[in-house]
């Protein structure tokens, strides 16, 4: 299994399927905020966005109270801090991937330098090598 | 090599991290979607501009006494609590029912403006007061035996002591690392991963180039049109000699709010091209309208300062600031209706 496929595999499934990326990423962005807000700005219907927060609440990543604002209903939701850890390591995981793709370039261009040095006799060649890069997100 | 970075938009990561990116933005990008930050600001610097008029307008009695002289400083604590006050109602009563509640990680919280505004007129009375001790001190020593001025030094230099405490103490609590912006990228590790790429130099070196032009190039080149349109009109000045500080200052001034204006509706801009037209007005409406408007002159000792900030520029750039809210807000009110009421 090349390391990009490795990565995808290792992603965390209950935050990449699309409708809950982006209740996720949308939560991870503010402190809180109520189900029409939600609704809103994912375009979802009721019921798949119900849906995708049962299931996140049931991963313990999303926290939802039901309140009152005057006598109108409310749904608070609020990302708990298991669901920001496991945010992070997604979005670290993605982060790492793109590192993983910048580095192929980069060794693309090192090898080119390379000859190109050789053939000039320069000191290019000896440029720092990529460096370990989030290992971390490996994790 | 070119080869390899056209295929990188198709990496599924880097489309992943993009949808993440523009999502994570998007409560950022609509803090001023109903114009209420302009409202707020607009009304701040109505408040401002107006303080000279009130003044005017207010009775010598009024100023006589301590216990009525606070209503002469009404307009300022209003143009305080107007950029925090107006944008809550403006959400809390139009916004929310439409949009949904949100509440963003770097919204300040009353105490925190309360904090902040003591803070400033400590530091202010701080940084002032020593040139007032040192002034009567010198005075003292020229006039020996002078007594009466002794309890002014000391009442001075009290209140100094305690400005510069509550300075510091406040300075600690009010001065402090705001949260990033959510971001989906990992900044850092971009930066790092594409500086040892031949290509991605060139991306930072392009990106490096259009910061220092958009943070300096532009204020500059924004300061320096509205210095020379104000050096040609001349009129602003109210007198024919020129007067390069109150041209610098003005010119700084005019230049900036046109700037923040630009910021504050980065996005809204974008979707309200009337706002071109606005912004054109605040840079050149100052400078047009305000010396056909008078603003009296109650104390000639503050003279050089309402030369330098002249109420009537603070007045219509406010107006300028709160009709483009005004307009905005009517505009959402009518795209955005309320959601029906659900039975249950």
């Amino acid at each position: 299994m090349n390391e990009q496929l490795r990565a995808i595999a290792g992603l965390d499934r209950v935050i990449h399927e699309p409708g809950r990326m982006m209740i996720v990423a949308l939560l991870a962005a503010v402190e809180e905020c109520d189900f029409l807000y939600l609704l809103r700005e994912t375009e979802l219907n009721k019921g798949n966005l119900s849906s995708h927060l049962a299931k996140l609440e049931e991963a313990g990543y999303v926290e939802i109270e039901k309140t009152y604002r005057g006598k109108v209903p409310q749904t608070l939701l609020r990302l708990t801090p298991p669901g920001h850890a496991a945010f992070d390591a997604y979005r670290q995981r993605l982060n790492a991937a793109l590192l993983e793709h910048l580095q192929v370039l980069s060794g693309t261009s090192k090898a080119t330098q390379t000859s190109q040095a050789q053939a000039e006799g320069t000191e290019a060649a000896t440029r720092p090598s990529f460096p370990a890069l989030n290992q971390g997100a490996h994790g | 090599m070119r080869d390899n970075l056209q295929s990188l938009p198709d990496v599924p990561e880097v489309g992943d991290l993009a949808k993440l990116q523009a999502q994570m933005q998007r409560p950022a990008q609509n803090v001023n979607m109903d114009g209420s930050f302009e409202l707020g600001w607009g009304t701040a610097l109505l408040c401002f501009g107006s303080v000279s008029y009130l003044n005017a307008a207010l009775s010598e009695s009024v100023w006589a006494s301590w216990w009525t002289a606070w209503i002469g400083y009404v307009p300022v604590i209003c143009a305080g609590f107007a950029p925090y006050g107006i944008p809550k109602m403006v959400k809390r009563f139009i916004t929310w029912p439409r949009t949904g509640y949100v509440a963003n990680p770097n919204d300040m919280k009353l105490i925190q403006l309360v904090m902040l505004m003591v803070f400033g007129g400590a530091l202010g009375f701080s940084l002032s007061l020593p040139f007032v001790l040192v002034t009567e001190v010198l005075e003292a020593i020229s006039q020996a035996g002078a007594h009466s001025d002794l309890h002014s030094i000391i009442l001075h230099g009290l209140e100094l002591v305690v400005c510069a405490t509550l300075a510091v103490y406040l300075g600690r609590k009010v001065i402090r690392k705001r949260q990033p912006l959510p971001a989906a990228y990992d900044a850092a590790l971009i930066y790092q991963g594409l500086g040892q790429a031949a290509t991605g130099k060139k991306h930072l070196r392009a990106v490096r180039f259009t910061l220092l032009v958009m943070f300096v190039g532009i204020p500059t080149l924004v300061c320096g049109a509205v210095f020379w349109l104000m050096y040609w009109s001349k009129s602003v000045m109210r007198h024919t000699e020129i007067y390069w500080p109150q041209l610098g200052v003005l010119s700084f001034l005019v230049a900036t709010n046109a700037i923040l204006y630009l910021m504050g509706n980065g996005v809204a801009i974008k979707r309200h091209r009337w706002k071109w037209l606005v912004l054109a007005i605040m840079l050149i409406g100052p400078i047009v309208v305000a010396p056909a408007i008078p603003y009296p002159v109650v104390k000639p000792e503050l003279m050089p300062t309402l030369e330098l900030f002249p109420p009537q520029v603070m007045l219509v750039m406010g107006l300028v600031w709160f009709l483009s809210g005004g307009a905005t807000l009517i505009l959402f009110i009518r795209h955005n209706p309320l959601p029906p009421v659900e039975t249950p």
